[in-house]
């Protein structure tokens, strides 16, 4: 059973451009996304900014509508903004910047609760003081004290803000969290306080996560399954170990040499070389084609399918 | 000094070199021991509504020429406060900034003027910022804005530029900007962030500087234009026989980059050495702590640094690190360490006495 799956998810931004700004372009954030979440595992999501990571979880969520494809939640197909509240009770999200996501006028009790009360489907039938219980819970949970729901988001660290975020995220009692870069605008040492959160909440609860990341050491920790993605699409699927230990796809190569752990002698490179095509256009070929070391006539001719190979998923004309 | 050291190794072996050539040797070896910058014990407190902040408490370094000098930390752990004061940044109605002696080419520059300092700016000391959108002039061409820089350059080593577009093209050409002449018409909103990046890295060599830093310069940029910054910068320090100092968080561009590193904590180096020693035997619980929160492959445990960084506003006493340290003993909460042989901890004091 899957808690969400879509298939070939589609975005299409419409920017208008020029001086009257009646030029109309496209920007292909994402080119049929197919891909399935299990219950109680971790799902990571790599690639470079730009390449529709994030397109995708918001998307997932229903916070940009589909322009195609199909959403599944939990068995059921979404369809518009009458499901919100069906997508909400099962998916959440946690989102990078722990600064901008919390109300600075609310304090953390008030915002840890306007789930319990907006929402019908995640507890408007408790009463004041079960949902009271219930933050002070969270708050546990997450490790703030009762006394820090007090406080306004200013008062706290980056590290304390995103625990907040996690917080708010769990108070619906989700099956599933998407985090987009939870981790990224944290130092090192508090990185690794909040991943142990995130793992914990996983053994007690079975949550699962969409781990959005483009540090690709801390996506390989976390999760038991990867999708690489390169400019819109998937190039790359499958078990975190197999993906790491033999890479398909040159561009997972690639970016695997690139994150390679830290070593006391450590050489620069691989270095690509190529322009990365710009999303505005209508590409023919395969995306990664002009960056590619090992390219053929056919990439560039027809865009290569997601095919199955043993336990991995690739997109390359040469595997 | 690697360098150094190869050559003195290169003119021992060689049996045949004459007199008069291991006299230019040594002259040019004299030449090169001048280090590039030599700050001693530098202290800098901003003076803020909410009371002083002591940014930098006490930090020492050199970079001698043609080697990479890395400074690593955590957010308002002072690095680039350290790399501002060098160029003299730093404003001095908002800070107080004490200094024992601040060289840069040999010549003493802590008590220098405004004007003073804008004489090395640019031509001996250059900086590459972490945005190169807002490190460039968005509404200027880049031919325009390195054409500037070339000027001003050419303007303080007395020079004058016969062809300013020819200079301004091979400037581009160095960095690895193909298609320069097209480049040169065009503004930065047009170009890529690594290629903006190449183009800032362009403008700060015009004025031919024998010291580059670079505040985090690909923290702004995925791994694989990161790894093309990585290499010029590197091929750079090569070729114009630059000093670099580098500061970053990420370690992993450290580790490629530098010959040696600084890691700071709270406004002071913790621990100095080659990156080889610090990242192969980490002294200080800090850097081995930090180490052990970089996963390396599926299987390992993350060992977390418990805690929070320091409030700056209120330092703990003894070391700053030692509400946060696995193995804190009593004298850390009472007195600060000091830097002795290059770690900064009560631990290697301890260690030290054993073995005596």
């Amino acid at each position: 059973m899957n808690i969400w799956e879509t298939e070939n998810l589609t975005k299409h931004f419409t920017v208008r451009r020029g001086l009257l700004k009646q030029h109309q372009q496209v920007v292909h954030a994402l080119n049929g996304v197919s891909l399935h979440q299990g219950v109680g595992e971790t799902l990571g999501l790599v690639g470079e900014s730009g390449c529709g990571k994030s397109t995708f979880g918001r998307t997932l969520m229903g916070l940009y509508p589909k322009t195609a494809g199909r959403v599944l939640v939990a068995g059921r197909e979404i369809t518009g903004p009458a499901d919100t509240d069906h997508v909400l009770s099962h998916i959440q999200m946690v989102f990078q910047d722990p600064y901008a996501s919390l109300n600075p006028r609310m304090t953390v009790r008030q915002s840890l609760l306007e789930p319990l009360t907006v929402r019908a489907t995640t507890g408007t039938s408790l009463s004041e003081t079960a949902k009271q219980a219930k933050v002070d819970d969270i708050l546990e949970q997450v490790g703030l004290s009762k006394a820090q729901g007090e406080r306004y988001p200013h008062e706290f660290s980056g590290g304390q803000r995103q625990r907040i975020g996690i917080g708010r995220a769990l108070i619906s009692s989700p099956q599933c969290i998407i985090c987009d870069e939870p981790i990224s605008a944290l130092d090192v040492s508090i990185q690794v306080q909040i991943v142990s959160l995130l793992e914990r909440l996983q053994a007690e609860q079975g949550i699962s996560y969409v781990f959005i990341s483009h540090d690709l050491n801390m996506v390989r920790y976390v999760s038991q399954r990867i999708a690489v993605m390169y400019l819109g699409g998937v190039v790359e699927e499958g078990p975190t170990q197999a993906v790491y230990e033999t890479p398909l796809h040159p561009y997972t190569q690639a970016l695997i040499k690139l994150n390679a752990p830290l070593a006391p002698h450590m050489t620069i490179g691989p270095v690509l070389t190529g322009e990365v095509p710009s999303p505005l256009a209508d590409l023919w070929g395969c995306p990664f084609a002009s960056r590619c070391p090992e390219k053929i006539a056919q990439c560039e001719e027809a865009k290569p399918p997601l095919v199955v190979r043993g336990e991995q998923k690739v997109a390359c004309w040469r595997r | 000094m690697t360098a150094i050291h190869n050559e003195r190794g290169a003119v021992s072996k060689d049996t045949m070199t004459l007199a008069v050539k291991k006299d230019t040797t040594s002259l040019a070896l004299q030449k090169e021991a001048t280090p590039l910058v030599v700050l001693a014990n530098l202290a800098v407190t901003f003076h803020t509504f909410a009371g002083p902040v002591p940014a930098v408490r006490g930090v020492s370094l050199t970079v001698q020429p043609g080697e990479v000098v890395g400074l690593v930390g955590e957010s308002g752990c002072g690095k680039s406060v350290t790399l501002q004061s060098l160029m003299g940044l730093l404003p001095t109605d908002r800070a107080t900034v004490t200094v024992d002696s601040l060289l840069v080419q040999g010549e003493e520059c802590k008590q220098y003027s405004e004007a003073q300092w804008r004489q090395l700016r640019g031509t001996t000391i250059a900086m590459v910022f972490q945005d190169p959108m807002t490190a460039l002039n968005p509404i200027l061409a880049i031919g325009t804005q390195l054409k500037e820089s070339l000027r001003l350059g050419a303007k303080r080593h007395n020079e004058t530029i016969a062809d300013e577009e020819a200079a301004a093209l091979e400037l581009l050409t160095k960095v690895g900007i193909a298609d320069a002449k097209r480049r040169l018409t065009q503004y930065p909103h047009e170009l890529s962030g690594g290629m903006r990046q190449r183009v800032v890295i362009a403008m700060a060599l015009a004025g031919r500087p024998t010291l580059l830093l670079a505040d985090e310069p690909t923290t702004a940029l995925d791994v694989t234009t990161e790894a093309q910054i990585l290499l010029l910068l590197k091929e750079l320090v090569k070729t114009e026989h630059m000093g670099l100092l580098i500061i970053s968080h990420n370690l992993r561009v450290i580790a490629q980059l530098c010959d040696r590193m600084s890691v700071m904590y709270a406004g002071q180096v913790v621990e100095t050495g080659t990156v080889e020693d610090l990242l192969g035997k980490p002294q200080h619980p800090y850097l081995q702590g930090l180490l052990g929160s970089l996963p390396t492959s599926a299987t390992t445990t993350l060992q977390a640094i418990g805690g929070q960084p320091p409030d700056m506003f209120s330092l703990p006493k003894g070391c700053a690190f030692h509400p946060r340290c696995k193995q804190a003993m009593r004298v850390c909460a009472r007195e600060m360490p000091s830097l002795t042989e290059g770690v900064r901890c009560w631990l290697q004091a301890e260690k030290k006495a054993v073995n005596v």
